[in-house]
C-alpha cells in the first residue's frame, strides 16, 4: 500500500469526483452556493455519512470524514484508493497502516463513481474546484490557492469507473472512517 | 520563533493529526470532537491573549491540539456550518497577510 497524501478539513465532507466534473464546482468560495445545496442535501438524513451524487454530470463521491481534521489517502497495490481519517490510540504511522489495511468491520456500498478523465479529484468541499488540473503528468499534485493548506488533490488513475464504500475499522483503541474506491472491472 | 508568517499553513497542517482518540471518547456519542477556536483561527489568533499557532513551535501547537481544553462537543450539523465559515476566515486572513 503507497501513501499519497494528506487532506486536510474544517469540518464538512470530501469530495471525490472526476477532475472535469470538478471545474463546476464552487463550493463556498466567493459566496457560491455549491456547498450550502449540498448541506442542504445531506442535512436531511439524520445521522449523514456517505452518498454518491451527480457532481458536473458525473456520479461522485460525498463522504463525511467525523469532524475537523485530516485524513491520509492511499493506493492499494489492486488500484484501489483508500481514504482513511483514523483516530489513533497512538499518533504512529504503524498504527495509521493498521487501520488502513483492516478488515472492516462495517461496510457500507454507496454506490459507482465516473473518472472519465483519469485524474480523481480530492477535495474539502468548501473549496472550489476551478483550480484543480486537467492534465496530470505525475500522479499526484497539490492543487495551490485554496482556503485551507493540503485541502484540494488530483491524482492520475488508470482506471475510470470506480464501486465505494464506507468503512468502519476498529483496531484495539484505535478506529478509522475509510471511503474505499475500488476499480471497476469494464 | 516565527513573527511573521510566510506561508499560509493554517489547519491541521503543523498541529498534528488530531482530534485524537481520547479527544473524541470526551465527547458523547453521536457528536465530534471539534476545537474551538477552529485550528485555521487559532492559527492566526491564538486563544485569550496567547501567542497564535504560527508563533508556535510544532510541539506546542502538537501540545495545544491534542490538549482535551482545546474544543468539545460538537454536532456534524455544525461541523458543516463551520467549514465554510472556517474556509471563508481562513481566505481573509491570507489576503490580510498578503499570502495570495
Amino acid at each position: 500500500m503507497e501513501y499519497l497524501f494528506s487532506i486536510n478539513a474544517e469540518g464538512s465532507p470530501l469530495l471525490c469526483l472526476d477532475a472535469r466534473a470538478a471545474e463546476s464546482w464552487k463550493g463556498s468560495e466567493d459566496g457560491a452556493p455549491d456547498y450550502d445545496n449540498l448541506c442542504a442535501e445531506i442535512g436531511t438524513c439524520s445521522e449523514f455519512s456517505a452518498i454518491v451524487r451527480q457532481i458536473g454530470g458525473q456520479r461522485s463521491a460525498v463522504w463525511e470524514m467525523g469532524g475537523a481534521g485530516t485524513a491520509d489517502v492511499f493506493l492499494r497495490h489492486d488500484g484501489a484508493v483508500v481514504v482513511v481519517r483514523a483516530w489513533l490510540a497512538e499518533n504512529t504511522d504503524r498504527e495509521l497502516i493498521k487501520v488502513a489495511i483492516g478488515n472492516p468491520d462495517y461496510r457500507l456500498e454507496m454506490g459507482t463513481i465516473d473518472v472519465p478523465s483519469g485524474i480523481l479529484a480530492v477535495l474539502w468541499a468548501p473549496e472550489s474546484g476551478e483550480r484543480i488540473p486537467q492534465e496530470l503528468d505525475t500522479g499526484v499534485v497539490r492543487v495551490p490557492g485554496t482556503a485551507v493548506r493540503d485541502s484540494v488533490f488530483a491524482l492520475k488513475l488508470p482506471n475510470v469507473c470506480f464501486d465505494s464504500y464506507d468503512e468502519r475499522v476498529y483496531i484495539g483503541m484505535s478506529e478509522a472512517r475509510r471511503l474505499t474506491l475500488i476499480p471497476r472491472s469494464l | 520563533m516565527v513573527l511573521i508568517q510566510d506561508e499560509a499553513n493554517a489547519c491541521s497542517f503543523g498541529y498534528g493529526r488530531t482530534p485524537t482518540s481520547a479527544q473524541r471518547a470526551s465527547v458523547p456519542s453521536g457528536m465530534e470532537f471539534d476545537h474551538n477556536p477552529t485550528l485555521v483561527q487559532h492559527y492566526y489568533e491564538g486563544i485569550d491573549g496567547d501567542l497564535p499557532g504560527f508563533n508556535l513551535t510544532e510541539e506546542e501547537r502538537f501540545e495545544y491540539a491534542q490538549s482535551l481544553s482545546s474544543g468539545g462537543a460538537e454536532t456534524s450539523g455544525a461541523q458543516r456550518a463551520q467549514g465554510a465559515a472556517a474556509a471563508a476566515y481562513s481566505k481573509q486572513q491570507k489576503k490580510l497577510w498578503g499570502l495570495e
